[in-house]
């Protein structure tokens, strides 16, 4: 019985494609910072898949123009709304561990601290056009709580929380 | 809670089927009579596997991803042939099979877990994670206990049934080591 032939293969691994992302609300400071951590081979993937036709590869731009495309990606595949109001987060930077690549964003508060605690739309497909398995585990931290859930296919990649 | 749907996907992700086919390998020889030992041969599972996990996913132990494939694919294998050649015997020895084999697995998954549980989620997270992955396999179980079941029940005689599935094991498995044997060896 040859399962090769059948178009069975069991050569597949049980590949995992994910990433995780903290946002913090920061009263003190007014701010909502975030970082995602992701793994650099997947990372690059995606880059180079915005690259497209272009002859150069991610890994042969300087960083500026990495950072370009970097808050482009960011801004299209990472959505947050706290009730109504969607928060406008900027890029800020990218630091390179040895397994794993971290992207930094920030957005204001536009709302008052408390109102934070209800509300929250979550979408991020962040290398879902890449992986379709991706899964996005997003750690959510408000006041001293916290609330871990995940973007994924399953879920069309959203989900809503209130603390 | 989160933790636990994670460890619950992780095992009835059909993506990872491997693990899938080492839980139809481990149950051939066991039926709803035996349901304290269906108990202790999967708790022994998750508990090797647990170990292994927290292992690697804190780097005391670092063992090539390559030979960690190849030893999964064995572990299914051996336990397919174990079961054959005890003529599925269901004993005591079973539990300690388990517990091997499920730490063979643990250690394919570590370095998954220490991406998605690092620093203060990493211990606060392993309990629940690993409790997913108990209840996914007892709900796997189940279901192929179930399915032996109603087959019985449709006439197809038990060890019919059983030799059925240790070939699919055997073969679906042998198949694995070959393609998961490292380059490095040849």
């Amino acid at each position: 019985m040859c399962f090769g032939i059948c178009g069975f293969s069991t050569k597949v691994k049980h590949e995992f494609y994910v990433s995780v992302t903290d946002i913090y609300v920061d009263a003190e400071k007014g701010q909502i910072d975030g970082v995602v951590k992701c793994f650099p081979d997947d990372w690059e993937r995606a880059m180079n898949a915005l690259l497209a036709n272009k002859v150069q590869r991610y890994v042969q731009l300087d960083s500026t123009s990495q950072d370009s495309l970097h808050a482009v990606y960011l801004q299209k595949h990472l959505n947050v709304q706290v009730g109504e109001q969607s928060i406008k987060f900027g890029y800020s930077g990218t630091v390179r561990g040895p397994d794993e690549v971290y992207l930094l964003f920030e957005g204001p508060m536009e709302l008052a601290p408390e109102e934070y605690a209800a509300g929250w739309s979550v979408n991020q497909t962040l290398l879902a056009d890449i992986y379709p398995t991706q899964e996005n585990i997003v750690i959510l931290h408000y006041d001293g709580q916290k609330y871990t859930s995940s973007c994924r296919e399953g879920n069309e990649y959203e989900f809503n929380h209130s603390f | 809670m989160f933790y636990i749907e994670l460890g619950l996907r992780h095992i009835l992700d059909i993506e990872g089927y491997d693990h899938m086919l080492f839980l139809l390998a481990l149950t051939l020889p066991l039926t709803f009579r035996d349901w304290k030992q269906t108990l202790w041969w999967v708790t022994a599972f998750t508990v090797g596997h647990s170990l292994t996990l927290a292992l690697t996913a804190t780097e005391l132990i670092s063992i090539d991803g390559t030979w960690v494939e190849l030893g999964i694919a064995v572990t299914i294998f051996l336990t397919g042939g174990f079961h054959l050649l005890r003529n599925f015997s269901v004993s005591n020895s079973g539990r300690y099979l388990s517990l091997i084999f499920g730490a063979v697995h643990g250690m394919g998954f570590g370095s998954y877990y220490s991406f998605i549980a690092q620093n203060d989620v990493f211990w606060w997270a392993w309990l629940p994670f690993n409790l997913g992955i108990e209840v996914g396999q007892i709900a796997l179980v189940v279901v192929l206990l179930f399915v032996y079941s109603i087959l019985q029940k449709f006439g197809v005689q038990l060890r019919t049934l059983r030799l059925l599935f240790t070939g699919v094991v055997l073969t679906l498995s042998a198949q694995m080591i070959l393609e998961r044997i490292p380059n490095e060896l040849f």
